[in-house]
């Protein structure tokens, strides 16, 4: 039984003209469900899984996560721990980062350096993606006549994959349908020597993708993300910059060429030139020099001219979108293929995705895109 | 009715009892914002993760003795653990995590009929939340699968148990669901999981042992939280086991 006056013992609704209590639905925390925050886990050079870092316990210990895609795909990464973070991280430690807890990594690179013994906390790593890889490994190798397929296949297959971390799919390398009269390789980088067979395949992109499988492929030229001011972004900057414009170029090979190749002089490497005439009479004619000494092919040499030329024979268009929402869609952005912005006056651009710079921290999860040809 | 005084306890349990002249003030908190003004917008959206902030916890009171080499013992005890990392302070029967002291004033006034001083000391609360002061612990035998229970589990915050599975069977792929929390889950897929096991899955550090062997790279999913003040429905789905849960319960 209740004591005389316990029932107004806590006065509140009679003082203040307002009742107090417990809610019926209570608080919850960071909307579940959602699943806002992040996990990265770290695998060992056997692929073995070693330890985790994440938003899911209570003693998170990551402040800051930083990663970029591009089109060759995962780019640089940084993570700043508070402290060491309980299991061994090693030069090419695995690192998956895992977004909103995806299933599937957003992004898979290796740690390049470390914190030195006596550095105070707070604690970074970074890295890189596995593309950066190929420049670990030399290609000595002639080829010819083959499919450019062909060549790349042999070249990650037999020079890449056995020594990096890089894997092989063959179903990731696609057909060119062009086919190389002769290149010779000696000690070249494999990232140069890909990147020679991509210029000449004309419209292929190449890189290491979040599965840590090399592709080769045709570029992308559909329009995949769309953006919209004040929903998706913040704010966009759009630049023109037309000193970047070539539009006559002349070629240098790998070969000491005689006669019979135009006004070329006599023992010069240099085998000709093209140019692209619409981009001569608007912007005028604008000279330079291009050189790929492992071909052995004028042929070969010209096509490899021509997809340059068609980059570069007009003005760069670049743009960047600041702080990209991902809360929305929780959906990855890959640079691959192209984006559509539509600024707050309704003028559209589509541009091809170059970068997209990933932000992890208490600021939430955000993204830069940046795009241009 | 007796005031419960003030206590102050160590990373190893040691108690120290304020003198009773000493009260506590939190300083405000609340949750992260960082807004993004979008061009063209009204307003703002708020892009931040939304977590509690820190705070500080101050304390300050005066400091009676008979004479002044007494004044000096119990001013040095206090100061014994203000110095210390890691400790916690009680107050009406919660705890608050405290990370160390970052302020200490201490007041000298003249000596009236006795030496008296005042002192205000502030601690870095880096986990904001009050915690019951002794971990609750809750129990169930699984005797089939898949098993479907709920506990009813206290406080106010989300809190991150110690999961303990003691393994009656050879138990070498369960998975474990929090179903009131978005059905958060984990999985462990350990071949050595035999019968007579333990496997500790401490979802507040982020560890999970086999007896004292680290299986992180058998464990995928997500560690599991409770959500205080209502019922948590739990399944779990694997071999004979004995489940516990050790957690404290959390207050703002």
């Amino acid at each position: 039984m209740a004591r005389l006056g316990e029932k107004y013992r806590l006065h509140e609704d009679r003082l203040l003209g307002m009742s107090i209590g417990f809610p019926e639905v209570p608080y919850t925390p960071s909307e579940p469900g959602s699943l806002r925050g992040f996990k990265l886990i770290f695998y060992d050079a056997t692929d073995a899984k070693i330890g985790e870092l994440g938003s899911d316990i209570k003693t998170g210990k990551v402040s800051d996560i930083q990663f970029e895609l591009m089109p060759l795909g995962c780019g640089a990464f940084s993570f700043i721990c508070d402290d060491y973070p309980g299991f061994d991280i090693a030069y090419r430690t695995r690192v998956d980062i895992h977004p909103y807890f995806d299933d599937t990594p957003w992004f898979t690179g290796f740690v390049q350096t470390l914190p030195q013994p006596g550095k105070k906390r707070p604690y970074e790593y970074t890295g890189f993606g596995f593309f950066d890889q190929l420049d670990w490994i030399m290609v000595t190798e002639t080829y010819g006549p083959q499919d450019i397929q062909d060549i790349v296949k042999d070249i990650v297959q037999n020079i890449v994959a056995p020594d990096t971390s890089i894997i092989y799919n063959a179903a990731k390398v696609e057909n060119t349908g062009y086919t190389i009269d002769a290149i010779d390789f000696y000690l070249v980088p494999a990232k140069e020597a890909i990147q020679s067979l991509a210029d000449m395949a004309t419209g292929f992109e190449f890189g290491v993708d979040d599965s840590r499988e090399f592709y080769f492929r045709a570029k992308d030229t559909d329009v995949n993300h769309s953006f919209w001011a004040g929903k998706h972004f913040q704010e966009v900057e759009i630049m023109e910059n037309p000193y970047t414009i070539r539009n006559r170029l002349y070629i240098k090979v790998g070969l000491i060429q005689g006669e019979g190749f135009g006004y070329i002089k006599e023992g010069s490497n240099c085998i000709g030139y093209e140019e692209d005439a619409a981009s001569i009479a608007a912007y005028g004619l604008r000279e330079a020099v291009i050189t790929a000494p492992d071909v052995l092919n004028t042929d070969d040499a010209r096509e490899w001219a021509k997809d340059i030329l068609s980059v570069i024979k007009d003005p760069d268009i670049e743009a960047s979108i600041n702080s990209v929402l991902l809360d929305t869609t929780r959906t990855k952005i890959s640079a691959i293929g192209k984006a559509k912005i539509t600024t707050h006056d309704g003028t559209e651009y589509e541009l091809p995705i170059k970068k997209i710079n990933y932000s992890i921290s208490i600021s939430g999860i955000v993204g830069k895109i940046d795009l241009g040809y | 009715m007796s005031i419960a005084k003030l206590k102050l306890i160590d990373s190893i349990g040691q108690e120290y009892t304020l003198p009773k002249t000493f009260e506590l003030r939190s300083d405000p908190t609340g949750r992260r914002t960082s807004l993004m003004e979008m061009a063209f917008t009204h307003g703002a959206k708020d892009v931040s993760d939304s977590m509690f902030m820190s705070k500080f916890i101050e304390v300050s009171g005066k400091i009676w003795a008979a004479n002044d080499a007494e004044y000096n013992v119990k001013w040095d005890a206090l100061a014994e653990h203000l110095i210390k990392d890691n400790i916690q302070i009680e107050t009406r029967g919660r705890r608050i995590n405290l990370k160390k002291v970052v302020g200490i004033t201490h007041d000298y006034p003249l000596p009236l009929a006795y030496p008296y001083g005042e002192v205000t000391i502030s601690f870095e609360a880096a986990d904001p939340f009050w915690y019951t002061a002794l971990a609750v612990q809750k129990k169930i035998i699984i005797a089939s699968s898949p098993n479907l229970f709920e506990w009813d589990i206290g406080g106010q915050m989300e809190t991150w148990p110690l999961i303990t599975i003691a393994n009656t069977n050879d138990n070498f792929d369960f998975t474990f669901i929090n179903k009131t929390d978005a059905n958060r889950t984990l999985r462990i897929i350990d071949p050595n999981a035999a019968a007579a096991t333990t496997i500790y899955i401490d979802c507040a550090a982020g560890t999970v042992l086999r007896g004292t062997t680290n299986i992180i790279s058998k464990f995928s999913g997500l560690f599991l939280r409770l959500l205080g003040g209502r019922m948590n429905e739990f399944s779990y789905t694997g071999a004979n086991c004995t489940l516990t849960m050790d957690y404290y319960n959390a207050w703002i």
